[in-house]
């Protein structure tokens, strides 16, 4: 099986493109794989604030009963779907289902790309190929990344529990009565403060994963010439960056990350990049298709 | 990728879900009981539109904005439930387009 490997990779060495020893390839697949573990990270927490915006806040099956009995008493209750629409709650319907789906679609990208390189370490002539149209999917998904941030960052996504609780703190305000305006007040400012502390964490998850992203985006550009050490250095770096991410506030991260935006913008390399179509990370992993 | 317009339209749509918002807290039980679900689709819409703006970005058009900003004076002025359970279902339809 060894000397398999060694023919195969002695093999993908004359093909262009191809400075392979296993224990390279085997680097750059922990590289890819660590690229893909960050962004994972960060997607999750995406996904999390996405789920919050989407939902309204909780009713009580009182409060319900409440609402259902005037309105029938009124000849008010509305159809039996709007009924439903009041009491049901089904997972995996409606928007959270909705949210699951598209976040599917988004990591369905990370894996394609994490797969395309699984049989590089085995010497895999197919795998080397994918050296190149590697890399092409590692910066469309970094540009992603960088693009992720500054959209919540500018119009972060607040709970919609939180604004219905900022409606309910003027109302009671609005009645005088100080005392339940003071609790949702406190609810509303909580739950700020929460939301802040999870956009803050998604922020750095970001730029643990951006900083993976442009660091295997580099090595894959000269993938010929780097050394196993150097492979394996920027592996490392990518661990200790992210184990100091802890240190950095939200503030700087989110600086951070514009700057970097602001910085591909203007590089004619990532332009171009941010213009492939994602579709085409799915055709690099698929055998035969690569670009 | 999203443009000034794209988070304009966001930021009206915001308002105009917060003033149902408004319109819902200050509702006795049984208007709320026919509030909710139109209040609840609004939400599901406005996701799904943030959703395909994160994603992708969306693209609106002048006329959109101005759709929005006439429903969002609607919500304000809505003298019943029903004009703020039709406002909220014209909310909805308007984010669905981007969905």
């Amino acid at each position: 099986m060894r000397i398999a490997t060694r023919t195969l990779c002695l093999l993908a060495l004359i093909l262009p493109l191809t400075a392979c020893t296993p224990e390279k390839a085997e680097a750059l697949l922990a590289a890819v794989k660590a690229f893909e573990a960050k962004s994972s990270e960060a997607l999750d927490a995406y996904e999390a604030m996405f789920r919050d915006y989407g939902a309204v806040a909780a009713t009580s099956q009182d409060e319900l009963f409440q609402g259902a009995y005037a309105a029938a008493r009124q000849g008010q209750a509305g159809s039996f779907d709007d009924a439903v629409g009041n009491v049901g709650a089904r997972d995996g319907v409606g928007i959270q289902g909705g949210i699951a789906r598209e976040f599917g679609d988004i990591r369905a990208a990370y894996a394609a790309l994490g797969s395309a390189y699984d049989s590089l370490p085995q010497g895999s002539v197919l795998g080397a190929r994918y050296v190149s149209c590697g890399r092409n999917a590692v910066a469309r998904l970094t540009w992603q990344l960088v693009n992720f941030a500054d959209d919540v960052n500018q119009q972060p996504l607040y709970p919609s529990a939180l604004r219905q609780r900022f409606a309910e703190f003027k109302r009671s305000a609005a009645q005088g009565d100080q005392g339940l305006a003071r609790r949702d007040f406190d609810a509303f400012a909580g739950g700020v403060a929460a939301y802040e502390a999870r956009h803050a964490a998604a922020q750095r998850l970001t730029l643990a994963a951006v900083e993976q992203g442009r660091r295997l985006d580099a090595m894959l550009a000269h993938y010929d010439d780097v050394s196993l050490s150097n492979l394996l250095g920027a592996i490392q770096a990518g661990f200790a960056f992210a184990g100091t991410l802890k240190g950095v506030d939200a503030s700087a991260a989110a600086s951070r990350l514009q700057a970097m935006k602001t910085d591909m913008e203007g590089s004619a390399y990532w332009q171009r990049v941010g213009a492939l179509p994602l579709a085409d990370i799915a055709a690099c992993a698929a055998p035969g298709k690569e670009q | 990728m999203a443009d000034d317009q794209d988070r304009e339209f966001v930021r009206l749509a915001e308002a105009a879900l917060d003033a149902l918002f408004d319109q819902y807290a200050a509702a006795g039980p049984a208007e709320r009981w026919q509030l909710k679900p139109a209040i609840t689709k609004a939400t599901e819409e406005m996701t799904q539109a943030r959703l395909a703006l994160f994603k992708e970005g969306v693209l609106t058009t002048p006329e959109d904005l101005d759709a929005l900003r006439q429903l969002k004076r609607d919500i304000d002025h809505a003298a019943d439930v029903q004009a703020g359970v039709l406002a909220a279902v014209k909310l909805a339809a308007m984010l669905g387009v981007f969905a």
